[in-house]
């Protein structure tokens, strides 16, 4: 006979199921038509104006990462800053533009006498751009892109000698198209864009020339434009045959769908192996297959815990295109949860499934520790809110700790990062998924409702207590058969001051939340633009060392500030953008820190409620239903 | 269970573990391996290597060296391979080092399903539930509590006006904007384009266009671009330097050798000319007339004449002034897009390009005995004003469009005769000022004085020196002081043997030179204050020294000009005489000097 | 006990990681400005200031857009042609007016009678003074680009970039014959063009001078095409022409001596008429990094008319004394 409890509890399911479903939907239908773009597509007034996609975006299903190099200023950082390495980013060479000269900018290095392939005389680093003969006096020019590590030296020797036949472009078939391209973060002309998956080339041809003849930006590609237009490849005599340029395409988009498939598979297999079958070797062997899977094999990528940024972002700018296979992606562990707790945790996520193998020597760590740990999901989901909605980074996508080993691709540092990180899960258990995983926070609230969690024992409990010290992750709570030590009217005495104390603190921590969005903002690149522009109207180059009114040599001041002079774009536009992400930041401040607040109201709140049980039973919030306690248990079906 | 199963479970468990061990120390060495490796690859630079670069320099030297050719192939084939096995190394280390953790958790994860699993005995009394749950709760208060002020403490130490500093930003920078369109200048060229110079459409290019580096759409000048031009009294900052070059050394006002042109200035005027591209601007004041000019630098002729008049509270009488001082002292200033002037009786005007008025006011009689004389500066959009009068002593900031007050601070000291100088400090602009009994520094764009120090007495004439964070500060019955400026400013050193009483000092990194009223020059070490050379040149001198192209152009009263060395030698490499009296400083432009005389003004250039 | 150290071990783990975390995120990366794969062009942009003989009298501001041709005629009024428009301005640079047309000028030339003749991508248009149009030719080819023009006579060559080949026509725009095209019996070797800067000029003798910037040399033609003479050699040192392809354009003094300019190392300097480098008249540090399209002019005064499309102006040097 359902209790009040339950039935409590099957109201907020279905509350909850009702919010999903509404959220989903919002987000697949949410308007990208004409009003979505708050100008009505009057770039003029609008800041962005030709750094937007969102034309692009309206039709584009998916959307990739492509240079534009009608803005690319060979910066060098396309080498240094992409995840994989070498970068995803290649010299590719448009032959039609090609003079096919025997001086080749891009090939020698300034000054060079003798035009032979000598090594002394190659300007590649790599030595990936080759060289043939033709006829005379024409060579062909070819970039080896195993070689080519996409440093842009010889992109930057064409453009300013030659036709800039030579230009920078994302190759597909390498990058892995991360939700937050950690070379566009650090692009300082804004030449790295997302573009449709279908048109996935920003090689300069006279379309692109023309349209950068519109913006004030490249002048200089005015002449070219005409040119290149029909740009006339040498008359060749020898038979020889201009190759065509190629650019890899992305991953076809029903692999997506495949994925999704793949998902809702597994999450029902593990469900019914957890629920029905209740047999930890087969979780343990299911867990495999997704870290085979969804780990190594799909390189951690799409996954259900970077969704949340993408949904976040998606809410707030229009422009960005968020898949349905992400939104599922997002939506599907959240159902299964509330029906069935945490099956997602316990083998389909990869992460879990990594870290559930190196739990060697678990300890527990007794419920204070719990507590107090427990609070860093929180900062971690609200920040990884603040940012991807105000446009500024993917952190939890950056913070990754596993991608790195998935892809056996990662920086030194970053593979030490997760280094360290299974090490400590050698003692503490899964120690991403209980202190930092930011989509671990909703599982955690979704399955305290859940209809159907596993249970220790499957008929009623011995009190045999050998299941105590089972679970590795502290997620047994034991029988509490003294009824409250606290009499009624203390309790509710406490709960009037909650009603009182919960506003407060989020109030208070709203309050703190705002008071640090400066420091918050400081890490969005337009913040960081402005701060430099600032710094250099003042007369003052941040870099300047000496006193002394010599003027700074332009080697001195930043890629960024050169990008800011050669754009063409005003300090006002600036400084303006800047407030406007400044302004954000303060709003999302207050609601990230009233959000924290809140998140302490509850704790406390739950600290106090009633408890009164009589078996050993999961801790249905924490609980990763990875079956060990069931082993334990000596009652069998 | 019989022994047979019981056995070999056992041996097989022994044999795990062992594996298990054995993968987890190889893992660790495989581990500590990489990271050396990876140290290794992080500092080698195969292409830049000090040998490759000592080669390839000689190769250019004789391209015809097939040796040196052949060497530099080597190195650079054996570099590279070196990088690429170490690269090779890494890879395959990691792939091993991935192999053997693999081995070794599936060894552990073996013996934890084989191992017979011992569930531990019940033991002791489960921890009280209610005692934890209270426990708990502190604990999360106390956390709370201490993250709220963990994130106060990072918001009030990382805290900085950047949110004030970029409106003030946008609404400066939006009205630039409007005044662009306003004026109709077409400025949708690359961000490093000239910006509007007046009505004309061509400007007589004065400075190599080359180090014009500009921000887009700020309307005032950045400030290189005033440094380009000669936009105050002893130059950009009127500090006594220009970086104008290729400046004549020779010419002689009787004979009319390399004087290009002369032109006669209506009313008398003790200021100096400054220049903005190719126009220079006087004021000449009589006690009856007021009067600004513009003068083209090519022709030399008066482009405009502005009467200044019908100032609101201009007072009716004649201020009492010296004839050293007289009516017209100080020199103008511009930024480009407007032109001020201000007179002994406190009218202070600002006109346009074309000698239209924009504003004017009157700043009140100064009370001034010898009569008003500190000259005027720019920065930015604000025009600075030291206003050192009996009484109510102050310098002020107008806005250089409206005329409106944008700060106003009251200084405590006595009357001065010196003009202000703007310096960069490398981290910031300051606005100096030299009165008794301080030296003091304000910021220009809001007025709030940064630092003083008492270092300096009397009626003081000369302004500063500033050079490589260091100001020279001077007057007669006084000190010569060199103070160097930072967070704690200090007395670097200090001489009163030579002093000047109108003058004023100019330097450079290593050496600062003064000269006294009665004409004698000194140089002394810039840092450690000692004296290098002194020379009589025999007569008075009025006129500040200036510092361009490594020499010293020094103008007496007669109108001799002579030029040396800026050096710690005294060289005369000329000195060329005007003809006529001058107590005014000369003005720079590439290949171009404009004197002031008492009645002409002169263009001199080869 | 073992315990405890096990359990201390795992959090301060797990601490290092959230404070990297931490510090990475809110460190704020300082923009570095230095560039590991830097392409140093400072060093080959530096030249001997001594070299250096001529120096910046004038410049004017252009209000055009596209600006890819200047011209000078009589009284030495200057023209400089755009997209949609052309500016006079006067000696001493002063607006000396304007008129509007259709289309993006590619190059323009004057003749005796001033009237002005522009080119627009394939095809010539023929002006008077007050932007009347006289004449308009037929298109050449649907693949020409005139690149530049010049008259000379009663003869009018054009450079086609398109079709890599000079054209003389009448000033009526019969074409009479084409020039340059290779031809091993005349010993031609044919115009390598491999970027759209394509100039010529004619002498003061009327003779025909065509930048063959492929091959980095200067050529003179005779009116039937034969190749008459040529000099001019590929370096990035300042008495060659530097980059893949080099003069972008060029103009004749009055002693016959070529004003030359480069697109890469943007310099314009001066060659003797035997194609001795005499001197510079524009280092690169007077131009923006990345400028090209430097067009030239000279007038009577023997004037350096320098077309700065990056900054938009008019650039006018003088000879030093």
């Amino acid at each position: 006979m359902p209790n009040r409890r339950e039935f409590l509890n099957t109201l907020m399911r279905g509350g909850i199921l009702a919010a999903l479903g509404l959220f989903s939907g919002a987000l697949v239908f949410r308007s990208r038509d004409k009003n979505s773009c708050s100008y009505g597509f009057d770039c003029s007034r609008c800041s962005k104006n030709e750094n937007c996609n969102l034309p692009a975006a309206l039709e584009a299903r998916q959307m990739v990462w492509q240079i534009d190099p009608a803005k690319c200023i060979q910066c060098g950082r396309c080498a240094t800053n992409c995840v994989m390495s070498p970068s995803a980013v290649k010299c590719t060479h448009a032959f039609a533009m090609c003079g096919y000269c025997d001086l080749c900018g891009g090939y020698f290095k300034p000054g060079t006498k003798t035009l032979d392939t000598a090594a002394e005389h190659q300007l590649c680093p790599t030595n990936a751009l080759k060289r043939k003969f033709i006829e005379d006096p024409f060579f062909e020019y070819t970039v080896d892109e195993e070689l080519c590590i996409g440093c842009g030296k010889c992109v930057k020797g064409c453009g300013a000698f030659g036709n800039g036949s030579l230009q920078l472009q994302v190759h597909h078939d390498r990058c892995k198209n991360c939700n937050q391209c950690s070379i566009a973060r650090n692009c300082p002309s804004q030449a790295f864009t997302r573009v449709p998956a279908n048109k996935p080339s920003l090689l300069k041809t006279f379309e692109v020339a023309k349209a950068a003849t519109l913006t004030v930006a490249a002048t200089l590609l005015s002449t070219l434009a005409m040119a290149v237009q029909r740009f006339p490849k040498p008359e060749f005599e020898s038979a020889y045959t201009q190759p065509q340029t190629q650019i890899p395409l992305p991953r076809g988009e029903f692999l997506a769908y495949l994925d999704v498939v793949i998902l809702f598979a597994s999450l029902c297999l593990v469900t019914w192996l957890v629920l029905k079958k209740r047999s930890r070797l087969w979780v343990f062997f299911m867990s495999l297959f997704s870290l085979a899977y969804f780990g190594f094999y799909r390189e951690g990528c799409v996954c259900s815990i970077g969704a949340i940024q993408n949904v976040s972002l998606a809410l707030f700018d229009h422009s960005f295109v968020l898949p349905l296979s992400v939104i599922i992606f997002f939506i599907l562990p959240l159902i299964f949860t509330l029906f069935f707790g945490r099956t997602f945790c316990a083998a389909v996520c990869p992460f879990g499934a990594f870290q559930d193998l190196f739990a060697f020597k678990p300890q527990a760590l007794g419920s204070r520790l719990n507590t107090i740990l427990g609070i860093i999901p929180y900062l971690y989901l609200g920040l990884a809110v603040l940012f991807a909605a105000t446009g500024t980074d993917f952190i939890i996508c950056r913070y990754d700790p596993f991608v790195g080993i998935f892809r056996f691709n990662a920086s030194f540092g970053m593979f030490l990062f997760s280094g360290i990180l299974l090490l400590s899960g050698v003692f503490i258990a899964r120690p991403y998924c209980r202190f930092l995983c930011p989509y671990g926070v909703l599982l955690n609230w979704i399955s305290r409702f859940s209809r159907r969690h596993i249970s220790i024992t499957p008929k009623e409990c011995i009190q045999c207590r050998l299941c105590e010290h089972s679970c590795p992750y502290d997620a047994i709570d034991m029988p509490v058969t003294t009824k409250s030590p606290e009499a009624r009217p203390a309790m509710v005495k406490k709960m009037m001051i909650l009603t009182v104390v919960i506003p407060f603190l989020v109030l208070a921590f709203g309050f703190t939340g705002s008071s640090l969005h400066e420091t918050l903002a400081s890490v969005d690149s337009r913040v960081k633009l402005a701060k430099e522009v600032l710094a250099l109207s003042a007369g003052i180059r941040p870099d300047e060392k000496k006193a002394g009114e010599t003027l700074q040599p332009a080697a001195e001041e930043s890629f960024e500030i050169k990008a800011f002079k050669a754009s063409g774009k005003t300090e006002a536009q600036v400084y303006s953008d800047a407030s406007i992400v400044l302004k954000k930041f303060y709003v999302s401040g207050w609601l990230f820190g009233g959000f924290i607040g809140l998140a302490f109201g509850l704790m406390i709140a739950g600290r106090m409620v009633q408890v009164y049980r009589t078996d050993y039973v999961t801790n249905k919030a924490r609980c990763f239903s990875c079956l060990r306690c069931v082993d334990y248990c000596p009652v069998k079906s | 269970m019989n022994m047979k199963t019981g056995k070999t479970p056992f041996n097989t468990i022994r044999l795990l573990e062992n594996i298990s061990l054995g993968s987890a120390v190889f893992a660790v060495i495989f581990c500590v391996l990489i990271i050396v490796n990876f140290i290794q690859v992080k500092r080698a630079d195969p292409l830049n290597t000090a040998a490759m670069t000592s080669l390839v320099e000689k190769l250019q030297n004789d391209p015809g060296n097939e040796q040196i050719r052949q060497e530099v192939r080597t190195l650079d084939l054996l570099a590279r391979k070196a990088f690429f096995t170490t690269q090779w190394q890494v890879r395959t280390g990691g792939y091993l080092l991935f192999i053997s953790i693999l081995i070794l958790v599936t060894c552990v994860k073996a013996l934890e399903l084989m191992r017979v699993k011992l569930p531990d005995a019940p033991f002791g009394k489960p921890a009280v539930f209610w005692e934890t749950r209270i426990l708990k709760r502190h604990w999360l208060v106390y956390s709370g509590a201490g993250l709220v002020v963990l994130t106060l403490l990072l918001a009030w130490f990382t805290h900085n006006d950047l949110g004030k500093d970029l409106e003030t930003a946008v609404t400066r920078e939006s009205q630039t904007v409007n005044r662009d369109e306003g004026s109709g200048v077409r400025d949708q060229g690359s961000g490093n384009q000239k910006p509007a110079a007046g009505s004309s459409d061509s400007i007589k290019v004065n400075h190599d266009s080359s180090s014009s580096i500009l921000h887009p759409a700020s309307n005032y000048p950045s400030w290189q671009e005033v440094k380009l031009n000669f936009p105050s009294f002893r130059g950009p900052g009127s500090i006594g330097i220009t970086e104008r070059t290729n400046i004549p050394a020779s010419w002689d006002g009787k004979s009319g050798k390399n004087i290009k042109w002369k032109t006669a200035i209506p009313l008398p005027g003790n200021n100096s000319p400054v220049i903005w591209n190719d126009r220079i601007y006087l004021s000449g004041a009589s006690e009856s007339k007021r009067e600004v000019y513009c003068i083209d630098a090519l022709s030399g002729k008066i482009l405009w004449t502005s009467t200044v008049d019908k100032i609101q509270g201009s007072p009716s009488q004649v201020p009492g002034v010296s004839k050293e001082t007289g009516l017209a002292a100080p020199s103008l200033t511009t930024e480009g897009l407007r032109v001020y002037a201000i007179f002994a009786n406190g009218d202070l005007i600002a006109l346009d390009m074309d000698g239209k008025k924009v504003w004017a006011k009157n700043l009140g009689m100064p009370a001034n005995h010898y009569g008003h004389s500190s000259s005027l500066l720019m920065y930015h959009d604000i025009l600075l004003i030291q206003y050192d009068q009996r009484g109510a002593p102050e310098v002020m900031g107008l806005s250089g469009k409206t005329g409106e007050q944008v700060w106003k601070t009251s200084r405590n000291v006595k009357i001065s005769w010196a003009s202000p100088s703007l310096i960069n400090t490398g981290k910031r602009m300051e606005l100096l000022l030299s009165a008794e009994p301080c030296v003091a520094s304000y910021d220009p764009l809001t007025g709030k004085e940064l630092w003083k120090l008492d270092c300096i007495s009397g009626e003081v004439g000369p302004s500063l020196a500033y050079a490589n964070g260091i100001v020279y500060s001077v007057n007669e019955y006084s000190t010569l002081s060199a103070v160097q400026i930072g967070i704690t400013p200090r007395v670097l050193w200090e001489n009163n043997e030579f002093l000047s009483d109108v003058p004023s000092p100019v330097a450079t990194d290593k050496y600062l030179f003064v000269i006294t009223s009665y004409g004698t020059g000194v140089c002394y070490d810039a840092v450690a204050g000692t004296k290098y050379w002194e020379h009589d040149f025999g007569n008075p001198v009025y006129s500040s020294p200036m510092l361009a192209e490594g020499r010293i152009y020094l103008l007496d009263k007669r109108g001799m000009m002579f030029i040396f060395k800026a050096d710690k030698e005294f060289s005369l490499i000329s000195q060329c005489p005007l003809g006529e009296g001058s107590f005014c400083t000369p003005a720079f432009t590439n290949g171009h000097i404009f004197l002031r005389a008492d009645k002409n003004l002169y263009c001199i250039g080869k | 006990m073992k315990q405890k150290i096990f359990i201390a071990a795992g959090l301060v783990l797990l601490m290092i990681v959230i404070v990297i975390m931490l510090l990475d995120l809110f460190s704020g990366h300082k923009a570095d400005p230095s560039n590991p794969y830097d392409y140093k062009m400072d060093e080959i942009r530096k030249t001997d200031s001594n070299l250096t003989a001529y120096t910046e009298q004038l410049t004017i501001r252009i209000s055009l857009s596209e600006i890819n041709a200047v011209a000078c005629g009589a009284g030495d009024r200057i023209y400089v042609a755009g997209k949609n428009g052309l500016e006079i301005f006067n000696q001493d640079g002063k607006p000396d007016g304007n008129f509007s047309f259709e289309g993006t000028a590619s190059c323009m030339a004057l003749d005796k009678k001033d009237n002005i003749y522009i080119g627009f991508q394939d095809h010539v248009v023929v002006f008077d003074q007050l932007g009347k149009p006289v004449m308009k030719w037929k298109s050449f080819s649907s693949e020409s680009l005139l690149t530049s023009i010049t008259i000379s006579g009663s003869y009018v060559f054009l450079a086609d970039f398109g079709k890599k080949v000079v054209y003389r026509c009448m000033t009526d725009g019969r074409l009479i014959n084409r020039i340059g095209e290779k031809d091993p019996e005349k010993n031609v070797p044919g115009f390598i063009i491999p970027s759209p800067y394509f100039d010529l000029a004619s002498g003061k003798k009327g003779e025909l001078w065509v930048a063959n910037t492929g091959r980095h040399s200067m050529e003179q033609f005779g009116n039937d095409g034969t190749l008459k003479s040529a000099w001019g050699q590929a370096s990035m040192a300042v008495d060659g022409f530097c980059g893949c392809c080099n003069p972008s354009h060029f103009a004749i003094l009055s002693d016959g001596s070529f004003v030359t300019s480069e697109k890469g190392i943007e310099r314009v300097k001066v060659y003797s008429p035997k194609g001795i480098f005499l001197c510079i008249v524009a280092p690169p540090s007077a131009f923006i990094e990345g400028t090209r399209g430097l067009d030239l002019a000279v007038d009577s005064k023997d004037r350096i008319i320098v077309l700065d499309p990056e900054k938009k102006q008019l650039r006018i040097f003088v000879k030093k004394e």
